[in-house]
């Protein structure tokens, strides 16, 4: 076990292998009544297929990820949720375009419910009836997001950002390909996908982490070793967009524009990805954060209101920008937005905004530590690049604003996708 | 964690002593009963209040101090706690170890805090902005159905009901808020009961600036909050909207209030019927018959209500409804094993302990022991839990009364 210590804000946290296949990261909480736990295996929507060991390369139904999280839970006809309410624990799971994360929260019997949790992982029960019937629920689930038109929006400009990756499909899959779900499909994608060397288990509360390396290497049971591999994830090959801008109606009062700033490929592939992450995120924060002079004139000219926002969105196989709004002058702000950056391009933020930037990222960092599903989920996104969340102090102090500044001029206007959604009652 | 409560006049301090959070929180709620008009200048009003104010005249301004401490955050919004509206105004920010200004961060803290609410800036400019972010918030809930259908369900509901009122107040009073009607709503704010809560870890010197610089001005002290009125009868709404998803709401009145012996005995039976994954409701609607991804219901202490909401086809919603009886029906009969009360008072004990790793929740709990005079002690309110028997929930779900239903959504019902 690896103890790291980090004085300057009270925190530390412990790893270590279990049969020396399994990695675990323990964050002790003293005086918190509830123990967080989050497993993540690395399949999402993104996700297509498998190869077998004679290299054949099968391809499965889309959907198949987000179909496989809902079969998991059940054993033998039953729902498993009952077995962890019945010992004090409330379990879940999402999906999302990289991977698949199951998690409980619990006030008692911790660690009986983690190996409920890994022995539901990595041992699954799934029978055709139970495909059968979970049809149904799962196009109830895609029926939901059919109202949202903020939803549809953002995925509408993804599929305007990238051309052949598969962020462009929906995660829960379609109608059509809900109902080619098949027992075998499931089976194949869980043993090439859900194997002890490739799950992060991320513990976080008032425990013991000696007690728990203890437990989990005595009483722990893990899947042999497979044969079958995940397909590489397919590649998208342009920097730039396939569509700079669409308009769609929706049954909503207020307009809205979405923009998606598509990153090039050597930020992601790169052997150092979270510091573009940072460098991208300092500077659209500073760009266009609720501080800054850009919304600052926005707001002037009448044209955004206070919902307003901008994200940076970094994974293994892309990253991008993304601002939202809301505007009662689509045209404008569009105009707008991209003179912005423009602007940025040319002159970069000034050292002052790159200070408190930095300031407000470190405040925001420390007060995470208080939250702790949402501790267990940063701590994964970084592990996924082989860092951990606790450096990110550090992390940013190592970049300057030449870094930051560079970052911006590298944005290409071939790079942005807008996407606006008015309502039915607007003349195109 | 230590809670030390003190009163002064018709101001009640709270401070509930913690080392287990990196952030500490300090907030300030003001009760009152107001009217459509009044909250809605109130909601204006206490945007204003965090926008920008005298010594920080512009809302970058205002913010860009903020960030700079570390990320602290303000909020103003109005809630509602029974009959009354709540104007809660609060700081979150960092405990000063953290940061590189250890001795002065707790001053300049509470001096934001203090400006905020001291030395407004009210002027039409402001006035003119938030007036359009509110009249977009409020459209905004038309786009998300789920909200939209809820907000619908929720004006139909209370309609000629002490609670009526919504928190923030209506849409259609909004254009006819004046810069007077926000001054006078500033002003009866200030003149209404206070609560003011520290969480966190606060030493005495924190203790001592917030009780030297926040008071109520108010010759009233906090007086009742709830109101006992059944809810007659309504004949179902159904309301054609073009949905891949109608959203169903179904009502039942139970006669059991927040104060009341049985409302331990009211919260499991919820748990029980539909307010988790392993309830009745969520196993037959969703898991058993594949109609809903969706479905849930919660019960209202202070209205005494349990809803029960779901997202299903247009085609399902009578056999939905016809299931929804029918769960209810077992209950009514005891046909529920000791197993699934088990389970339903488990998720409940759950939900109590994991509620003291919450801050905000903290404060709440303080706030409603108080005023209440209900156990804040853990053991003591899991305690009153553990007593519920099968005999209490064979008893109180024959008091259930189906009283509404609203369904929205399928291009026609008929």
């Amino acid at each position: 076990m690896t103890k790291h210590t980090y004085d300057i804000y009270d925190e530390a946290f412990y790893e270590f292998d279990v049969l020396g296949r399994l990695k675990v990261y323990v964050i002790p909480k003293p005086g918190f009544a509830k123990t967080f736990v989050s497993a993540s295996v690395p399949l999402g929507s993104v996700h297509e297929g498998y190869k077998d060991p004679t290299n054949q390369t099968t391809h499965v139904p889309r959907g198949i990820a987000h179909f496989l999280e809902h079969k998991l839970f059940e054993y033998e006809g039953k729902d498993i949720s009952k077995d962890f309410s019945k010992h004090e624990a409330s379990v879940n799971a999402y999906t999302d375009h990289h991977q698949t994360t199951y998690l409980f929260s619990a006030t008692g019997h911790i660690n009986e419910n983690i190996l409920r949790l890994l022995n539901m992982m990595y041992f699954p029960n799934i029978t055709d009836e139970g495909v059968e019937k979970e049809k149904p629920i799962i196009q109830e689930e895609l029926n939901m997001h059919g109202d949202d038109p903020y939803y549809l929006a953002h995925r509408s400009l993804l599929k305007n950002m990238y051309t052949v990756h598969p962020l462009r499909d929906e995660v829960l899959g379609s109608k059509d390909s809900i109902n080619d779900m098949t027992k075998e499909a499931l089976l194949n994608m869980h043993e090439a996908y859900y194997t002890p060397e490739n799950t992060h288990v991320i513990i976080v509360g008032d425990v013991d982490p000696s007690a728990i390396e203890q437990m989990l290497n005595a009483s722990l049971a893990l899947p042999d070793k497979v044969f079958k591999k995940p397909l590489p994830i397919k590649k998208e090959v342009s920097d730039t967009v396939n569509t700079p801008y669409e308009t769609a109606t929706f049954d909503m009062e207020t307009p809205l524009l979405m923009m998606g700033i598509k990153l090039t490929r050597s930020t992601f592939e790169n052997p150092k990805p979270i510091m573009n992450f940072l460098k991208y995120s300092i500077a659209l924060e500073a760009v266009f954060s609720t501080s800054s002079k850009a919304y600052e004139a926005l707001l002037e000219q009448g044209i955004v209101n206070d919902a307003f926002g901008v994200d940076v969105v970094f994974e293994k196989s892309y990253a991008h920008g993304l601002l939202f709004a809301e505007t009662n002058d689509v045209e404008a702000l569009r105009h707008a937005l991209l003179n912005i950056l423009k602007t940025v391009k040319k002159e970069g933020i000034s050292s002052e905004e790159f200070i408190h930037i930095k300031r407000k990222m470190i405040g925001h960092h420390i007060s995470a530590f208080d939250r702790l599903e949402g501790l267990a989920s940063e701590i994964n996104d970084y592990l996924q690049f082989g860092l951990y969340f606790h450096d990110l102090p550090a992390m940013l102090e190592s970049i300057n604003l030449e870094q930051v500044n560079a970052a911006l001029r590298s944005l290409d206007e071939g790079s942005i996708a807008l996407f606006s959604g008015v309502p039915l009652s607007t003349k195109q | 964690m230590n809670l030390s409560t003190h009163k002064e006049g018709s101001t009640l301090y709270q401070t509930i002593k913690t080392r287990k959070f990196k952030a500490m929180r300090i907030q300030l709620r003001y009760f009152s009963v107001l009217t459509a008009k009044d909250a809605t200048a109130r909601t204006l009003m206490l945007s204003m209040l965090t926008s920008k104010n005298k010594v920080y005249p512009s809302r970058r301004l205002f913010s860009r101090q903020l960030e700079t401490m570390f990320d602290t955050n303000v909020h103003a919004r109005n809630l509602k706690l029974g009959k009354k509206h709540v104007a809660q105004i609060g700081i979150q920010f960092l405990n000063p170890k953290y940061t590189d200004v250890k001795d002065t961060f707790i001053e300049e803290i509470v001096d934001q805090l203090e400006t905020m609410l001291k030395k407004p800036l009210f002027d039409e400019k402001t006035l003119s902005e938030e007036k359009r972010f509110l009249h977009d918030q409020f459209a905004s809930e038309y786009a998300n159905k789920d909200i939209y259908a809820s907000r619908r369900y929720q004006t139909l509901l209370f309609k000629d009901h002490p609670y009526q009122v919504p928190a923030n107040g209506e849409r259609e009073w909004i254009d006819s808020i004046t810069l007077e009607d926000i001054k006078e709503a500033y002003e009866a704010m200030l003149e209404a009961p206070l609560v003011v809560s520290i969480v966190g870890d606060s030493d005495a010197y924190l203790e001592k600036e917030v009780r030297e610089r926040f008071r109520s001005f108010s010759p009233d002290s906090l007086s009742a909050f709830l109101v006992r009125q059944a809810f007659p009868f309504k004949e179902d709404v159904k309301e054609t909207l073009n949905l891949t998803q109608d959203r169903v709401f179904v009502t039942l009145q139970s006669d059991t209030y927040y104060m009341d012996e049985d409302v331990w005995a009211m919260r499991v039976l919820n748990t029980l019927f539909g307010g988790s994954s392993e309830s009745m409701l969520f196993e037959s609607i969703r898991e058993k018959n594949g109609l809903a991804y969706q479905v849930a219901s919660s019960y209202q202490p202070f209205t005494s209500l349990i809803t029960v909401m779901a997202g299903v086809s247009h085609e399902n919603v009578e056999k939905t409804q016809a299931l929804i009886k029918e769960e209810l029906e077992k209950i009514t009969q005891g046909e529920f094993s000791s197993e699934s009360l088990d389970i339903a008072k488990q998720s409940l004990a759950q939900s109590i302990k994991k509620s003291y790793d919450s801050e905000n929740s903290l404060a709440v709990k303080a706030l409603v022991s108080e005023i209440f005079s209900v156990p804040l002690q853990k053991d003591v309110v899991l305690k009153r839990l553990n007593k519920v028997t099968k005999e209490d929930i064979i008893r109180l779900a024959n008091t259930l009364k189906f009283v509404f239903t609203y369904v929205l959504g399928g291009k026609s019902h008929d």
